[in-house]
């Protein structure tokens, strides 16, 4: 829903810098991804 | 590449387990910061050739290694260095890169076919969580890699269904060209 959807709303809402905003959006992803799954194996540990 | 570049953090983290995941996470993407710094004014086209040609490349690199050197002040230079320097040939699978000036630009634009992108990430990803996860104990840590693995996947595969639904060019991979 999120991959079908987010094209079409994000410009509705942003206009020309829904791109940016993506794309800051887009690499902060991985970031928050791998800090939580870091923090898990600390406390697994 | 999208969320492939994280297999090279994770597997730079396997082998140095003391270097912290957020700058060198940072450092596997640091062409793309530069160009979601430089796309403010302008577009993001215009701009690779300050991010993602080998000069800007390697000078990315040697500052942010030199950058985290002098603020961390820990090991893990060496691995922000490696981890900047990588992005480029993970994203020629998937893209255009300029080589050394802005044209010709190349690539074998994977990015077009969102199942084989899709799956080549996936298959990275995988391979990189199995690596890191041989590199600890992973009896106790399965859970968390397994775990890791699948949001990756998922995300990468949401994020190629988005990119197929803005998409309306061909495939037209270039490895080459005339000059």
């Amino acid at each position: 829903m999120l991959a079908v959807g987010a094209p079409t709303i994000l410009p509705t809402i942003f206009g020309a810098w829904s791109v940016r905003l993506a794309f800051v959006a887009a690499l902060l992803v991985p970031v928050v991804i791998l800090r939580i799954a870091d923090a898990r194996l600390r406390a697994a540990d | 590449m999208y969320l492939g570049h994280v297999a090279v953090a994770l597997v730079l983290r396997s082998r140095a387990p003391n270097v912290p995941i957020v700058p060198l996470t940072l450092a596997c993407y640091g062409p793309d910061w530069i160009d979601a710094a430089l796309m403010l004014p302008t577009g993001r086209e215009p701009m690779a050739i300050y991010s993602h040609s080998l000069p800007a490349l390697v000078l990315g690199a040697l500052a942010s290694s030199g950058l985290y050197a002098l603020v961390a002040r820990r090991p893990g230079a060496l691995q922000m260095f490696v981890a900047w320097l990588l992005h480029w040939p993970l994203d020629l699978f998937t893209g255009f890169k300029p080589v050394i000036r802005a044209q010709p630009q190349i690539g074998l634009d994977l990015y077009h076919v969102a199942w084989a992108d899709a799956l080549l990430e996936s298959l990275v990803i995988v391979a990189a969580c199995v690596i890191y996860a041989r590199a600890v104990d992973s009896r106790r840590h399965r859970r968390v890699f397994v775990a890791l693995g699948i949001v990756l996947v998922t995300t990468q595969v949401v994020f190629d269904v988005a990119l197929k639904r803005l998409d309306s060019q061909p495939w037209h991979p270039l490895l080459a060209f005339a000059p």
